[in-house]
């Protein structure tokens, strides 16, 4: 049962028992409305109402096809535009009536994206134009992209960005100046993103957001060329910084529920990243492949395409995540030491990129600084969760200690029985902390206060 | 701005403009591609054999040509390189004016038009300008060495046909081209004619021993 079914039981029990008098109950009805069913209704519509455009579409396809070669080549030609002709005059109708409804916008959208698809195709058929797969898809990306801001529709955009990756994946050894281009209209997308957000549309917003982070993803993994020593640290700390800030920005509250994914990601990579530095075998290799490449850079003049992108994307995010980290600080400075490790990384690279030598005193001290820095983010936690009662992130700052400690066990050439003490002892802890704090709660013992986060 | 972004006359300029480009640019191929085969100077090519299959477009016979390799190699202009746009000057005549023997038994059945070959390599963006006398369009150079060049790929190689007859026709198509040893004129039994204007290249038609390819396939069942 929702609240205003709950609410309108309990205003009839409330007139039968002579609380309130009907005009009240009207009143209090009227104030607190029942939802119109029409969501999924309307769900449906533009489901069934796509799906019939689409198959529509393809049935006239399948007809004209049939008798293609029997019609002159300048009737071909007209016959091949007269559908893209007939979707815009309806666009055109539905923007001039400014009828809303979402399934009629989403259809014709839908039918614009596939008949001037269709248009193309077939004069390029008719006349034998020669023509690549990659350069159809960019011209319909271009084309269909705006068709989402134009008619207020998710289909369009989702469309464009879903065939992003296709169009890049033509260009798999050198994406080169395609890189750009792909995050230009990326970036298109998280622009519709935001107006979609701020016309408060509810009606597929969660799809198009989906889509917006996978492409963000499939494309990070194909454009982020990992050439230049190092650089993906700044990248990745500054991302996952980006990640995190952004969604507990003030600026952004409205968006808070929206970005909770992001956060979630951006703390995961930073806690993956934070244990992966606390490894000398890591920073060996950052700081010698430092070495190697200092030596073939002084031959290299010019900067490739994908080392001008791999820098220009890990400033960006580094600088992203220097600017909310500034807007916060002003506020209330951060409290989990997390967010203090994008400083830290920097310091790391900075060691490895002035050619301070593997194994020197100033690059243990460093690894050796990381190592208290995690076990003190680790006790962080603990103490972070008694405060506020959070089983979740007590716990977290335990696991994040274990396997900080118990990764040693398993990197160093220690024996079974040593190992084995080991994570009774970590286990054990953990174990035990646990039941102990379930113990106290199950008392009733007043969590004890702190700030909040 | 938002309340600009929410208000409808921008939404109905907008669109209008989206809905001019969507319409615009097959439009302006039709035209395009119309004018050049109206008023376009008429050219012949022998054809080569090859098979591809387009994912997008249905099935079509890929088309190579012997003119595109280019015996013997021409001068290069300064500056050329594989890999970049030039223009290619046409003259009719026989590309190799030394036919052998081929070893193909059948003959053509149709009287051979003259097929053109490329008699000069310049640069795209040449000053002056070819002369508007000249035969020429854009091909790309896939061969230098020693500063001549010896191989380009001209700038269309489809043409399409119904899904159910293309698998005959590159068939046909494959069978029709192929010579073995040197290329022999007289010997060409599938050519393109293609109607050339002011440097844009648009085919015509494919022929099979001298009859557009439709027509073959009727006069020639299964």
């Amino acid at each position: 049962m929702d609240r205003i079914s709950w609410l309108n039981f309990e205003i009839d029990s409330w007139q039968k028992d002579g609380i309130i008098d009907e005009a009240t109950a009207r009143r209090l009805r009227e104030r607190y409305p029942a939802p119109a069913p029409a969501r999924k209704k309307n769900l449906l519509l533009t489901v069934t109402t796509i799906l019939g455009i689409t198959l529509i579409s393809l049935g006239v396809i399948s007809l004209l096809a049939h008798n293609w070669e029997n019609l002159s080549r300048f009737t071909r030609a007209v016959i091949s535009i007269l559908p893209l002709l007939a979707a815009q005059v309806y666009g055109l109708r539905l923007i001039l009536t400014k009828d809303e409804t979402t399934s009629r916008r989403e259809g014709v959208s839908v039918a614009l994206f596939f008949s001037f698809a269709l248009a193309v195709s077939l004069i390029s058929q008719t006349y034998h134009i020669p023509g690549s797969w990659q350069s159809f898809l960019r011209l319909m990306i271009l084309v269909t992209l705006p068709l989402g801001f134009i008619l207020k529709t998710v289909t369009p955009p989702v469309l464009a960005l879903a065939l992003l990756p296709f169009w890049l994946g033509n260009f798999p050894r050198d994406p080169g100046v395609h890189t750009l281009q792909f995050w230009l209209v990326w970036l298109a997308g998280i622009g519709y993103l935001v107006y979609f957000h701020k016309s408060n549309r509810q009606t597929g917003f969660r799809s198009l957001a989906a889509v917006v982070s996978l492409v963000f993803f499939i494309g990070l993994g194909m454009t982020y060329p990992f050439d230049l020593p190092g650089l993906w640290l700044i990248f990745l700390s500054g991302l996952a910084t980006v990640l995190i800030l952004a969604a507990e920005d003030p600026f952004h509250s409205r968006w808070r529920r929206s970005l909770i994914p992001g956060e979630v990601f951006g703390y995961t990579i930073l806690i993956i990243l934070f244990q992966a530095l606390c490894y000398q075998t890591l920073w060996k290799e950052i700081f010698e492949s430092f070495q190697t490449v200092r030596v073939s850079a002084d031959q290299v003049d010019t900067w490739t395409t994908a080392e001008l992108y791999e820098s220009l994307l890990a400033l960006g995010f580094y600088f992203g995540a220097l600017f909310l980290f500034y807007r916060r600080f002003r506020e209330t400075p951060p409290r989990s030491p997390l967010l203090y490790l994008f400083f830290l990384v920097l310091a790391g690279y900075l060691l490895a990129r002035l050619g301070v030598p593997h194994g020197s005193f100033m690059q243990i001290l460093y690894v050796g600084g990381l190592n208290l820095f995690a076990l003190y983010t680790g006790y962080w936690f603990i103490q972070d969760g008694f405060h506020h009662d959070s089983p979740g992130r007590y716990n977290l700052g335990l696991f994040f200690l274990a396997f900080l400690v118990g990764a040693r066990f398993v990197d160093s050439n220690l024996d079974f029985v040593t190992r084995a003490f080991a994570f009774l002892l970590i286990g054990g802890g953990i174990l035990g902390l646990n039941i102990w704090f379930q113990k106290r709660r199950a008392e009733g013992a007043p969590p004890e206060k702190g700030q909040s986060e | 701005m938002i309340s600009w972004l929410t208000g409808q006359s921008w939404r109905l300029w907008a669109f209008l403009g989206l809905a001019l480009i969507q319409i615009y640019l097959p439009i302006h191929w039709i035209w395009q591609h119309e004018s050049a085969l109206e008023s376009g100077r008429l050219i012949h090519l022998a054809t080569r054999p090859v098979d591809p299959h387009d994912i997008l477009r249905g099935k079509y016979v890929r088309l190579s040509f012997a003119a595109e390799s280019l015996r013997p190699p021409l001068p290069a202009y300064p500056g050329a390189r594989a890999g970049q746009q030039a223009l290619a000057v046409f003259t009719p005549g026989k590309p190799n004016p030394a036919p052998e023997p081929a070893t193909d038994k059948t003959t053509p059945s149709a009287e051979q038009p003259d097929f053109w070959k490329i008699t000069r390599l310049v640069e795209l963006h040449r000053e002056p300008a070819l002369p508007e006398t000249d035969i020429y369009f854009p091909v790309k150079i896939t061969g230098v060495h020693k500063g001549k060049i010896s191989r380009v790929s001209f700038p269309f190689d489809r043409y399409y046909l119904r899904e159910d007859r293309a698998k005959r026709a590159e068939d046909l198509y494959r069978r029709l081209s192929r010579q073995r040893g040197k290329f022999a004129a007289d010997k060409v039994r599938a050519w393109v004619s293609l109607r050339v204007q002011a440097g844009k290249p648009v085919i015509e038609e494919l022929y099979f021993d001298g009859l557009p390819v439709p027509a073959y396939l009727d006069s020639n069942p299964e």
